[in-house]
């Protein structure tokens, strides 16, 4: 397996060189991606540092500026240039942990479902209709209501929603793998159903498994940002572009730059990483026809 | 198709059962019911008295059936905040939910079925590339940031629109553009994966065949078939719209289910929050099950197999 898998990735990365949206949506993320890791020597300011007699500059395009601040500053007298670049830690680390967790949840239960069958998928089914039931936002802030507010509560309550898409998808995709020549050849020589899932299934459902990852990337970023917009998820002090546009809510006639900017660079991020998810998908499923 | 009828009812029922259960151990975790009513100053007696009132003193089995009881008829006891019965709360609300709801998909459908379908019959023509930039854009777009953005151009610098309130339909748009544009990526996207693998089957080379008009293979050919995806995706794009209208509501002071929910959330008013979260959940069970039934109307596949 690992030959040809090296070869195939190589090949990938070359195509993938050659798709200007993968290309550039890739470049995007890994910018961010750097601005986030080194954010302690590329942010101009202490994002928590509060200086009363600097509230509310406009970001130097505005008239009124401070030089100093080139996105101005919050309603705190925060430099808002630095509290985005924290905010897209934030954004980025809940994204990541939700994928991995929901991630895990989903390809699990998809894998039992699809291989079994039966009884168990008729269960792992029913809960999955169950989740997709139940309204995100209420039960999410009833979730935080109960357990209180943390990062990781947030990226628990968050990954608990979106496992779902994983299932479903390897479910479908282990289904068909169950009756193909690769499978039954193991089952014959008396592999355990543990080996085959793990060491056959698997490895023929990572394609799958990381194009979903980057939707529901995009989605858990954009949940945390809705829920810290809301007062259920980042709470104050902490920089969550979420917590930044509820701020910005109370001055929205006059400083709505204040929604502008963390507004944008969440739309921004999330287009990427679509963006980024849609020419994989494509680049995959050509390799999969070559 | 009554035995497929009989097994999707039996399903929505146990999920309908599974999620009761989940609310009402989600509100006991919550903490002592007694001690949010009477607050924290209140004595250890008046406490007492508040959890032999609310009957919070007797096994949570027997709570739980009796909530469940109630609830169906219709008792969803009363609001801790507001003393007043749940439900005739609900009842004020749900329309203004349901107008939401209902102008949202009508909105998004209005969006997604034409440009899908033009999409579909002119690949990478304008209107193509002009839905596809619609879809991915909407993909990104944080709904709240959307709608807010929209209160600044629309309500606060042209002065078109309202901003808050439910007290005209001018106050519906904002939110219906918001909560409809969150639906419609997925809707436009399948309606025109869907068209592009009608026009390409079998049966409308047939239909060409037999030289029947292009207007007759698309609507009464193509778009039949394309009309079970988007029935099911439509379901359960609505269930997203009930979950997210909380956000929208909130925003734009609208004061339906969501925004009670909201309100009953930062005030810890257990009863109102495990109604609605049972209301949602039954209005996405309903839905689902009823779209479910369409497809087996429209497919005898489906109700068969």
């Amino acid at each position: 397996m690992t030959g040809p898998r090296g070869r195939s990735l190589r090949s990938l990365a070359r195509r993938a060189a050659g798709n200007a949206s993968v290309v550039t949506s890739g470049a995007f993320l890994i910018a961010i991606t750097v601005i986030a890791v080194a954010a302690p020597l590329i942010a101009p300011y202490d994002p928590y540092a509060h200086d009363l007699s600097r509230r509310l500059l406009p970001p130097i395009f505005f008239e009124g500026h401070d030089a100093a601040h080139l996105l101005g500053t919050d309603p705190f007298g925060r430099d808002y240039l630095s509290r985005l670049i924290y905010g897209a830690q934030i954004s980025l680390v809940i994204g990541a942990s939700v994928m991995l967790i929901s991630g895990l949840i989903g390809t699990t239960l998809g894998l039992l479902a699809g291989y079994y069958g039966g009884r168990i998928d008729q269960v792992i089914m029913f809960v999955v209709n169950t989740r997709l039931a139940l309204p995100i936002f209420l039960v999410a802030m009833s979730v935080v209501v109960v357990f209180g507010t943390s990062i990781t509560g947030t990226i628990l309550t968050i990954s608990l929603f979106l496992w779902d898409r994983f299932a479903v998808v390897v479910r479908s995709a282990t289904q068909q793998a169950v009756s193909r020549d690769y499978v039954m050849a193991a089952r014959s020589i008396g592999c355990s159903n543990g080996y085959i899932l793990l060491g056959e299934i698997l490895p023929n459902l990572v394609n799958a498994v990381i194009v979903i990852g980057t939707i529901e990337m995009a989605y858990a970023i954009l949940i945390e940002a809705a829920l810290s917009f809301l007062g259920f998820g980042i709470q104050e002090p902490t920089p969550s572009w979420g917590l930044m546009l509820a701020q910005a809510r109370q001055y929205l006639f006059f400083e709505s730059w204040l929604l502008y900017i963390p507004g944008a660079a969440l739309f921004f991020l999330v287009l990427a990483i679509n963006l980024f998810g849609d020419g994989l998908r494509d680049l995959l499923a050509a390799g999969d026809r070559a | 198709m009554l035995t497929f009828t009989i097994k999707r009812l039996f399903s929505a029922l146990l999920t309908l059962l599974l999620i009761s259960i989940f609310t009402f151990s989600l509100a006991h975790l919550a903490g002592d019911p007694a001690i949010a009513i009477a607050g924290r100053e209140a004595s250890a007696e008046d406490i007492a008295r508040i959890r032999a009132h609310y009957g919070f003193d007797r096994p949570l089995v027997q709570q739980y059936l009796a909530w469940c009881g109630q609830a169906l008829v219709g008792d969803f006891g009363r609001s801790y905040h507001y003393q007043q019965a749940v439900s005739e709360m609900l009842a004020t609300r749900l329309p203004i939910t349901l107008i939401l709801g209902i102008s949202a998909l009508g909105f998004a459908l209005a969006i997604s079925l034409p440009l899908g379908i033009v999409a579909a019959i002119r690949p990478n023509s304008l209107i193509d590339r002009i839905s596809l930039g619609l879809a991915v854009v909407g993909q990104a777009m944080p709904t709240f940031w959307f709608a807010l953005v929209m209160i600044v151009v629309f309500g606060l610098t042209l002065r078109w629109l309202p901003i808050s309130g439910n007290a005209s339909w001018q106050n519906f748009v904002m939110p219906t553009i918001a909560l409809g544009y969150f639906a419609t990526p997925a809707l436009m996207r399948l309606t025109r994966a869907g068209m592009i693998d009608a026009l390409e089957s079998d049966f409308v080379r047939t239909a060409r065949a037999k030289g029947l008009s292009q207007t007759s293979i698309l609507f009464k050919h193509a778009l039949r078939n394309v009309m079970i995806p988007v029935v099911s995706v439509s379901a359960v794009q609505c269930g997203a719209m009930l979950s997210g209208s909380i956000v929208v509501e909130q925003i734009f002071a609208l004061q339906g289910i969501g925004w009670l929910g909201y309100d009953a959330t930062v005030r810890s008013d257990l009863p109102v929050v495990q109604a609605i979260t049972l209301v949602i959940a039954a209005f996405y069970v309903l839905l689902t099950l009823l779209a479910d039934l369409l497809n087996a109307v429209l497919d005898p596949r489906i109700r068969i197999g």
